[in-house]
């Protein structure tokens, strides 16, 4: 541990902004002695628990089930405008209320191409957002997997890319579904792999040979 | 033996998913989304026994929708329909591929007969999904061989 671990440079804005503005504050080195001991209590309580089986090693900090659409880094829920995904939510949600047809537009299809027309980029990442956290109707979902992919061109690919694989790795097989087909209409050989991946964990028979049929296209593309 | 095929979502009868239903007699709700009748008639088609027009058949369907998309289908062998009791009546198709429509059939159906077709589907039926850019080749290529009117492009583009 180096000394500059607690020093003031180290603190938060936060923190700074308490301390200046209590009057009780403590002492700086009272309050760096108390931060070692805690940081330090921590870690033999962590390890404990660890080494017991009490707690699972990697649990995420805000007890939050991530296994759907895992967020891929901070940097994607970072600058997702609140209003556009409150947005996105109500728009989930009212598809939830639909019936889908393949080839045909819905209510949904046409307000999702109107949000991704308007906002491309930040209506994209406000979807992500929206399906890290768990939520939305897996139909709607798949739904909304095949219309993403075929939505916008290169410079909104890393996006739609990103939205389409984490869909590969949902527990419902109609989500996995939309997201197969997302990679299907994207028809791009790079795929390929990601897909093969995807084979060897999949039990639905169908899926499995819909994989196999989208990779063998690609396959015969590269 | 003579195969038919119906338009429908595949993920509306993943059998893994249909099987505890099966096992207890009955049968998932989600199928009959896809089996919507007008006057008791429900579309299907003949597909040859070796299979050879299903892509064109599933194109011929396809056409029918708003834009050229992914097309999920269910075969299954017309031999099943006389247990049902269900008849069969050889109606000409609608679309946009003249030479297909001779293939177009329409199951006569009443509540019962529904049911006990959304079972047989279940049991016997093979599902699967002609991806969209398979399509939009098959669309090209038969504009190209004369199948397809030129008009066909427009939705090939989503248009």
């Amino acid at each position: 541990m180096s000394n500059t671990d607690f020093n003031e440079t180290a603190l938060s804005p936060g923190d700074k902004a308490i301390q200046a503005e209590s009057s009780t504050a403590l002492p700086q080195d009272t309050i760096e002695t108390s931060r070692r001991r805690a940081k330090w209590l921590a870690a033999l309580v962590l390890g404990a628990a660890i080494s017991t089986g009490q707690v699972p090693p990697f649990t995420h900090p805000y007890g939050r089930r991530r296994e759907e659409f895992p967020a891929e880094s901070s940097t994607l829920a970072a600058g997702v405008d609140p209003v556009l995904l409150q947005n996105v939510k109500d728009l989930f949600e009212k598809g939830a209320s639909e019936f889908f047809h393949d080839g045909m537009d819905s209510n949904f299809s046409r307000s999702l191409l109107s949000l991704l027309g308007s906002r491309a980029a930040d209506a994209l990442s406000a979807i992500a957002e929206y399906l890290s956290g768990n939520e939305g109707n897996p139909e709607v979902v798949s739904e909304a997997l095949r219309w993403v992919a075929e939505f916008g061109g290169p410079d909104t690919l890393p996006k739609r890319w990103s939205i389409l694989r984490r869909g590969l790795k949902s527990r419902f097989p109609v989500v996995r579904d939309g997201a197969i087909l997302g990679f299907a209409a994207l028809d791009d050989p790079r795929a390929h792999s990601l897909l093969l991946e995807a084979r060897e964990s999949e039990q639905i028979r169908e899926l499995q040979l819909l994989i196999e049929r989208v990779a063998a296209r690609l396959e015969h593309r590269r | 033996m003579v195969l038919l095929l119906r338009k429908i979502k595949q993920h509306r009868w993943y059998k893994e998913l249909a099987k505890p239903f099966l096992e207890a007699d009955d049968i998932p709700a989600d199928p009959f989304g896809d089996l919507q009748t007008t006057e008791n008639l429900l579309s299907v088609w003949e597909v040859h026994e070796d299979r050879s027009n299903l892509v064109r058949v599933v194109r011929a369907v396809a056409m029918g929708g708003q834009r050229i998309d992914h097309t999920g289908y269910i075969l299954f062998d017309s031999v099943h329909l006389d247990a049902a009791g269900i008849e069969l009546q050889q109606n000409e198709g609608r679309s946009d591929d003249k030479g297909a429509n001779g293939w177009h059939r329409d199951l006569v159906l009443s509540g019962k007969k529904l049911l006990a077709l959304a079972k047989l589907l279940l049991e016997h039926g093979e599902t699967g999904t002609i991806t969209k850019p398979e399509l939009v080749d098959a669309v090209e290529e038969g504009i190209r061989s004369g199948e397809l009117p030129e008009s066909c492009r427009k939705k090939r583009s989503g248009g």
